[in-house]
């Protein structure tokens, strides 16, 4: 087939849109470096992910470019876009859609020149290996970017798109190391990557704040004496500061910060009572009922078919589609406690005060690296923070460890900043605990979700009601008038008032938090979503990878296997009975495929053994994907193998997506099976590795990844999609292992005999 | 108290000299190599032994830099992440790790590479088994398990079917 001239014309999507209104030239999105490499400016992040190395591939893909001629750089708020939170499996969607097009108007305006300078048209010029062709001339398509091309304004018009999987050319140069193969893992095998705990400056500093371990513990006076006497024993200490509860120790080593930070092992300096955390939440058997006690917000998040949420739908409800025969209903409840965020890194960022302009009598312009998703969004709650306008902070993201939510990363970039104030003109590193790792930085709100079904003897659901309780999943800086940083709320209030923030959800539309794909895929005519928002604060809570999707698609698909088991039918069968969505179709086809689904029903089973499936397309908006597990169960459960399908649109990196698919699915294992927040009046009670399990080797399952390409589809982003199904997927081999529905995470011993008892 | 020190460090002789800090507590081999002599792939995890991010090699044994007073390492063979390539030329599990792209923000991979390299000096060709529990005491988060078992398997020259976790992108098949 040889479609090297094949071209789609692709219209822009909104939120490219969106980003070439902001940013509306070549040269806020691609320019040239000196020595002619073409560099990509993005306000997406890396975090572990290889956003850099797809944005690399989409602009070689589309300029034919290769991999040693282009860069995406780090992003800085001195120069990159402002793409808000490196968030919600956007990165390629949104970021990658806008570096396409522009890609694309930069190919176009140099096949033009090229062309006229040639005198042939345009269709007569080749891009192959950098080079434009016309017959026997050739030319290097980078010298065609000028400057003026960089400072034209971006066509905001539909441009041809060159689809990368279609041109055999293009196919065959994908599959060479450099193109498949992220740069930056193999830094990071060999030893020669640098992450932003590695830097050294200078004239630099090294610091430690200690934060009481509830949002509003209190410092005690004489244990701040005693503690700042030892500290100063220490022979690289320089200087102890506090600010309402807030300690910080500057030092001249990592070394003698430790030790420091040894002494509070000996008392804690904070009077924690204050926060008055409930002793029901020590038990996380208890969860749900203290989360539905709670001061509510509720809403109905979405209907169809059923009034608003004070004239709710019932099984006994007459509905035009009971027609079809007599209902079969369920109703039945799930919940998964706190779990946290748990990265194998330390949070860390980097400050400096400078500056001649004095702001009550210190420097004025401040300067942070941070691991930060969203660095103009910290930008913005520093100066609040601070009193600073945005203009004299400026923000660089620096690589950190994995992160895959809200982390401590905003968090202790306020904490250098606090503390480096303390030091004007030298930078100051500061970098947390682990037991502030796992302690302070903000967990996932637990969960409780009801559900009520009916479907008719024929297989068709007819209605499906769902309440869900749970604090909301967004305390990201960035979006209300005082700043989301934890030291913000803890230092002195008298100066710059920070209140604790009560996390709240995003609107359905933009993917919601704890209503995220808590509404079905599947085709039923009635139904309705009321999200009960717990309004009280006891620990602070955020986003953490595919927010409330976890929870709702594992209570989801439980209650869809529950319906096929009353109806005596094949649970893919059911799936399939109600879901007309032909890319849903297609990944739950293949994934029966891969794992011989067919054949699994008349299958011998050994006792103990079981298999589920689970599906969801993320966000109801995003990528699909189906999972079969299958699981042994004898106290605990092992998993044997994971087998994954996604269709994820537009594939840019292979491999790149297959990995996020993979590590989705293992994230979501130990999310489903090991992961609880142990809390206490005192505050996180599990911040260290041996209190807060997390999947381990001996626990991998063989992994089966495979894509869906559906031709000329945009891309959606690879790295939540499997995490809802995954953990659905296990609930439903689990609860066929043991013969016993099970709706309470994690699906532990005492869960498992929990379900067996009842 | 003269409390200098000489070890090998990637086949370097090594002279520190003050094994101790200014008021004459131990400092631990991680401090030292992370802020002492520059090596940074050793990571800081948690401090407490519990993740195997700082795994290093003492002489053929894998040990925790965060656990290792470097006061007792007098004329220790040490081996970091930093030390495998020779001449520029990777280790083969390096090259295994970069072909299988086993990491994804690599944080935990130089010390899950040092305890797998003290375990194929133990088994040259170890099974699936024997590589988990060898790396059972290294914590990885974002979950390329699978990748990091069938690199170790690679590295030992024994055959990494590429079927099980292979991409297969096709078109959208219509089927029921």
């Amino acid at each position: 087939m040889n479609t090297t001239q094949h071209a789609v014309s692709t219209t822009p999507s909104s939120s490219v849109l969106s980003n070439l209104k902001k940013k509306p030239k070549v040269r806020d999105w691609l320019d040239l470096s000196p020595t002619g490499e073409l560099q990509i400016h993005t306000g997406k992040v890396e975090i572990g992910q290889g956003i850099l190395h797809a944005l690399m591939r989409i602009a070689c893909d589309e300029l034919g470019l290769s991999p040693s001629g282009v860069k995406a750089l780090a992003a800085n708020t001195t120069r990159s876009p402002d793409e808000a939170v490196t968030s919600g499996s956007l990165s390629v969607q949104d970021s990658g859609a806008t570096v396409r097009h522009v890609c694309a108007y930069v190919r176009e305006a140099c096949l033009q020149v090229y062309a006229q300078q040639r005198c042939v048209a345009k269709e007569a010029v080749l891009i192959k290996d950098g080079q434009l062709k016309a017959g026997a001339h050739s030319a290097q398509l980078v010298s065609f970017i000028t400057d003026a091309l960089l400072d034209a304004t971006v066509s905001l018009q539909a441009l041809p798109t060159k689809p990368t999987h279609d041109n055999p050319d293009v196919l065959l140069l994908n599959k060479s190391p450099a193109f498949t193969q992220r740069q930056d893992i193999a830094q990071k095998i060999m030893g020669q990557f640098e992450y932003i705990q590695d830097l050294v400056k200078p004239q630099m500093s090294w610091g430690l704040v200690l934060h009481p371990r509830t949002l509003k513990g209190q410092l005690i006076p004489e244990r701040l004496s005693r503690f700042e006497r030892l500290a100063l024993n220490i022979s690289g200490i320089e200087r102890v500061v506090y600010d309402g509860a807030l300690v910080g120790v500057l030092a001249s080593s990592e070394h003698d910060l430790t030790r420091c930070a040894a002494l509070l092992e000996l008392e804690s300096l904070w009077d924690e009572s204050l926060s008055a955390i409930p002793s029901e939440l020590q038990n996380n058997q208890h969860i749900g009922d203290w989360l539905q006690a709670q001061p509510l917000e509720s809403q109905t998040i979405t209907s169809q078919g059923v009034g608003p949420y004070t004239a709710r739908v019932s099984s006994t409800t007459t509905s035009p589609s009971d027609l079809q025969g007599p209902a079969v209903s369920v109703t039945a409840s799930f919940t998964r406690p706190f779990v946290q965020h748990a990265s194998i890194g330390l949070s860390t960022a980097w400050a400096r005060w400078r500056g001649d302009d004095k702001v009550h009598g210190e420097p004025s312009q401040l300067e942070v690296i941070s691991h930060s998703q969203g660095i103009y969004n910290l930008r913005r709650d520093l100066g609040l923070a601070f009193g600073l306008p945005e203009q004299s902070v400026t923000v660089e993201h620096h690589a950190g460890a994995g992160c895959y939510g809200h982390n401590g990363a905003d968090d202790v970039a306020y904490d250098a900043a606090w503390l480096a104030r303390f030091k004007p003109e030298y930078w100051v590193r500061v970098q947390w605990r682990r037991e502030d790792e796992l302690g302070l930085s903000p967990m996932s709100a637990a969960m409780a979700v009801k559900i009520t079904a009916t479907a008719s003897e024929s297989g068709q659901l007819l209605s499906w009601e769902t309440d869900l309780w749970s604090q909301g999943h967004g305390t990201r800086p960035g979006r209300e008038s005082t700043p989301a940083l934890l030291g913000a709320w803890q230092v002195d209030q008298s100066v710059h008032a920070a209140p604790i923030l009560v996390a709240v959800n995003a609107p359905l539309q933009n993917g919601g938090g704890a209503e995220r794909n808590a509404v079905p895929l599947y085709d039923i005519p009635n139904w309705a979503v009321y999200n009960h928002r717990v309004l009280s604060t006891p620990f602070r809570v955020s986003a953490l990878r595919s927010l409330g999707a976890q929870v709702n698609v594992f209570a989801l698909e439980s209650v869809i296997d529950l319906l096929a088991e009353r109806l005596n039918m094949d649970p893919l069968t059911f799936r399939l009975n109600n879901l007309k969505d032909p890319r849903a179709r297609a990944v739950l086809a293949r994934v029966a495929q891969m794992s011989n689904w067919s054949a699994l029903s008349a299958r011998e089973r050994l006792d103990g053994e079981g298999w589920g499936l689970g599906f969801a397309k993320y966000k109801n908006s995003s990528a699909y994907c189906a999972v079969v597990a299958h699981v042994k169960v004898s106290e605990t459960v092992q998993v044997m193998s994971l087998d994954l399908c996604a269709d994820i649109g537009q594939v840019v990196h292979e491999d790149g997506a297959n990995n996020q698919i993979e590590g989705g699915a293992i994230q979501a294992m130990s999310l489903t099976l090991l992961e609880q927040a142990q809390l206490g009046l005192d505050g996180v009670r599990s911040k260290d590795w041996a209190h807060y399990p997390i999947a381990r080797f001996g626990q991998t399952p063989t992994l089966k990844v495979s894509l869906i390409d559906p031709m000329n589809s945009p891309s959606s982003g690879a790295g939540e999609c499997s995490i809802g199904p995954t953990a659905a997927a296990l609930a439903n081999a689990v609860s066929q292992a043991i013969s016993a529905r099970i709706y309470n995470m994690p699906l532990n011993a005492e869960n498992l005999l929990q379900s067996l008892e009842s | 108290m003269n409390t200098q020190l000489q070890f090998t460090l990637n086949g370097v002789g090594v002279t520190l000299a003050n094994a101790k800090d200014a008021n004459g507590h131990d400092r631990t081999l991680l401090d030292v190599l992370r802020h002492e002599l520059g090596l940074k792939a050793t990571r800081l995890g948690c401090g407490q032994g519990q993740c195997g991010a700082c795994t290093v090699l003492k002489g053929q044994m894998a040990i925790l830099a965060c656990e290792t007073w470097v006061s007792d390492l007098e004329g220790a063979h040490i081996t970091t992440l930093e030390g495998l390539a020779q001449s520029g030329t990777p280790h083969a599990l390096q090259a295994a790790f970069i072909e299988q792209q086993a990491a994804q923000c690599g944080f935990c991979t130089s010390g899950i590479i040092m305890q797998s390299t003290a375990l194929l000096q133990q088994h040259a060709k170890p099974t699936r088994a024997q590589i988990e529990e060898a790396l059972k005491d290294n914590l990885c988060r974002c979950g390329v398990h699978e990748r990091v078992i069938k690199a170790v398997l690679l590295a030992s020259g024994q055959a990494c079917t590429n079927t099980n976790n292979s991409v297969s992108i096709q078109g959208l098949g219509l089927g029921s």
